[in-house]
């Protein structure tokens, strides 16, 4: 377990109510509650894991801190900042320590830019380096993931890549700005095992080499239990458990977090 | 005399960058009551394998060889017409987000009845009533949901709704490709178990496609491990986990990740999948093969026979 040093993030007291239209021409609508006070902490450094099934609030979890989406009570404290009050002009100064990789391959790079450009593209959103310097970031981002020799892919579009190239493609964009925070949703749900553990060695082997902090976010409890120093479980909304991984896998309290182990396939092979 | 046999077994599909043949002399047979599993990485031709059974393959797909003996006929010669009379009524398929394909604007209950008298004309309302209340029980929804619209079920119940409605013939074999791979896990253990249950009490013949092996040694007597169009090893479920014997099938067991066990990222093996377009003259895991020499890329490797019942392709073996 990594050395505890600051804390980078902070979720106090947060809550979360979506707005669900339930009748299409009455106009009426209900409240559902998607974070109830959810409070914790991730320290500087750390792969955090945060699991739970679909709808448990996870995904959402992960919008906030990238500010896809605003709460609506509770503080969101990145480095020692509420991110709330963060001004406009700063915006873009957030999105560069704080990034994002997606569940969805398929849907989260653009069909039509070239890995090269999906690539360039933070860098010029950014203002970093001239054509050179950036060519040279591409060239290190691809190779960080594995995806060797670059000029190999460089010039293909997306759809000429597999479900796990791609998703390498997202980690490198995702990591080319070097972000300081990097939420990763359920990054690979959609591969299978092999790949699978192809891009978690991907995502370790950053965590330890850029001491970027990560939260990782997944319905796979045996997944977080690899990856993550920490592991926090959320159900329906609410922070059932978390501490140390291990310790929550060989001594699950909340009896959600028994019901997720017990439900684990078993290999008895 | 089994259920069902199915004798080297090649599909393609026809695609603007060449013919991709994607299931390449698969054969295996299938006895009541018992439950076969296919396993393998997307792309291996496990689906492809299901949909070609139920001769529900896409136009651009194309069979090239092969037989699948059922009930003295063979499936992928009959016609139109005769399979649709096999299907759903002696063969039923439960596909991968299947909760999906429910009708969004009418009630579940109905959509069962429907499926009913459409294979049995001549039955009362009454009576496919109480078949599909019988369903329901079987799989573990209270009757009093039949009159609710699939929206109102959670993602669980639908897919128990698909299996009900599987079931709902009496078929004598099911083909379940993927059927849980959208829930969660605790679903997903509810629905296996169901599954289990259902085959065992209703002698009913599966055959069990999916990606993740622990799900499969769960739900299955005998495996089948697919790579890339092929077969490479088949065994009963014991034999292939406990003592898998090719390095594909090893690998694939090697990146399960568990709850218990060592904690430790496995180590992942490089490269994708071969091209199957022009596929290699000898083995197809060649490239990322730990064990292979020279010969392996230029000789197809042969069966081996482990014991009366497992067997692997290989020739490092």
């Amino acid at each position: 377990m990594k050395k505890q040093t600051p804390v980078i993030l902070e979720f106090e007291h947060i809550l979360k109510i979506f707005r669900v239209r339930t009748s299409f021409l009455k106009g009426d609508s209900k409240e559902v509650i998607a974070l109830n006070n959810v409070s914790f902490k991730i320290f500087k450094g750390e792969i955090f894991g945060l699991v739970g099934e679909s709808g448990s609030g996870k995904t959402t979890i992960g919008r906030l801190i990238a500010k896809l989406e605003n709460p609506d009570k509770g503080r969101l404290i990145f480095e020692g900042e509420d991110i709330a009050t963060i001004k406009r002009k700063m915006h873009k100064a957030f999105r560069r320590k704080v990034q994002m990789i997606f569940q969805d391959p398929y849907q989260s790079l653009n069909p039509y830019l070239s890995i090269y450009d999906t690539l360039c593209e933070p860098l010029i959103i950014h203002n970093i380096g001239n054509k050179m310097i950036r060519r040279d970031k591409v060239h290190l981002a691809m190779k960080s993931v594995g995806l060797t020799p670059p000029e190999d892919f460089l010039h293909r579009y997306p759809y000429q890549l597999s479900g796990g190239q791609r998703q390498r493609v997202a980690i490198a964009r995702a990591m080319i700005l070097e972000p300081a925070f990097v939420v990763a949703d359920e990054p690979t749900s959609m591969l299978d095992a092999p790949i699978s553990i192809q891009i978690f060695n991907i995502l370790a082997r950053f965590s330890q080499k850029l001491d970027a902090t990560f939260l990782f976010i997944t319905h796979s409890l045996a997944a977080a239990r690899y990856l993550c120093d920490r592991i926090a479980v959320i159900y329906k909304g609410e922070l059932v458990e978390m501490g140390p991984s291990e310790n929550i896998i060989q001594n699950p309290r909340h009896p959600y977090t028994q019901a997720l182990i017990k439900a684990h396939p078993k290999f008895r092979y | 005399m089994p259920l069902l046999t199915v004798d080297n077994l090649c599909v393609g599909y026809h695609t603007r960058k060449g013919f991709i043949k994607s299931v390449e002399g698969v054969s295996f047979s299938l006895n009541k009551g018992k439950s076969l599993g296919f396993v393998g990485e997307s792309g291996c031709g496990k689906t492809t394998i299901g949909m070609a059974l139920m001769r529900l393959l896409p136009d651009n797909a194309l069979i090239t060889q092969g037989r699948g003996m059922f009930d003295g006929r063979n499936l992928l010669e009959i016609s139109k017409e005769e399979m649709r009379k096999i299907r759903w009524k002696r063969i039923a398929m439960i596909f991968q987000a299947a909760m999906n394909a429910l009708n969004p604007v009418q009630r579940v209950g109905e959509q069962i009845i429907e499926a009913i008298v459409a294979h049995d004309p001549d039955i009362s309302m009454a009576s496919a009533t109480r078949q599909v209340e019988k369903l329901f029980d079987l799989v573990g929804i209270t009757a009093g949901r039949m009159r609710d619209f699939p929206h109102n079920y959670s993602g669980g119940m639908k897919q128990r709704a698909v299996i009900a409605m599987a079931l709902a013939c009496n078929p004598d074999l099911i083909i379940a490709d993927e059927p849980t791979t959208a829930l969660d896990v605790i679903v997903q253990s509810q629905i296996l178990n169901a599954i289990k249950k259902l085959q065992k009490e209703l002698d009913i013949g599966l055959i069990f496609i999916s990606h993740d092996i622990a799900v499969v040694a769960d739900v299955c007597d005998t495996i089948n491990i697919m790579y890339a169009g092929q077969m490479v090893e088949t065994g009963r479920r014991e034999e292939v986990f406990t003592a898998p014997m090719h390095p594909y099938t090893k690998n694939l067991l090697a990146s399960y990740l568990t709850l218990d066990g060592k904690k430790a990222l496995p180590m992942p093996y490089s490269g994708d999948t071969a091209n199957l377009i022009y596929p290699p003259q000898g083995c197809r895991f060649c490239d990322r093969c730990p064990v292979s020499n020279p010969a392996c890329s230029h000789t197809q490797p042969e069966w081996i026979k482990i014991s009366a019942t497992h067997k692997v392709r290989c020739s490092q073996c």
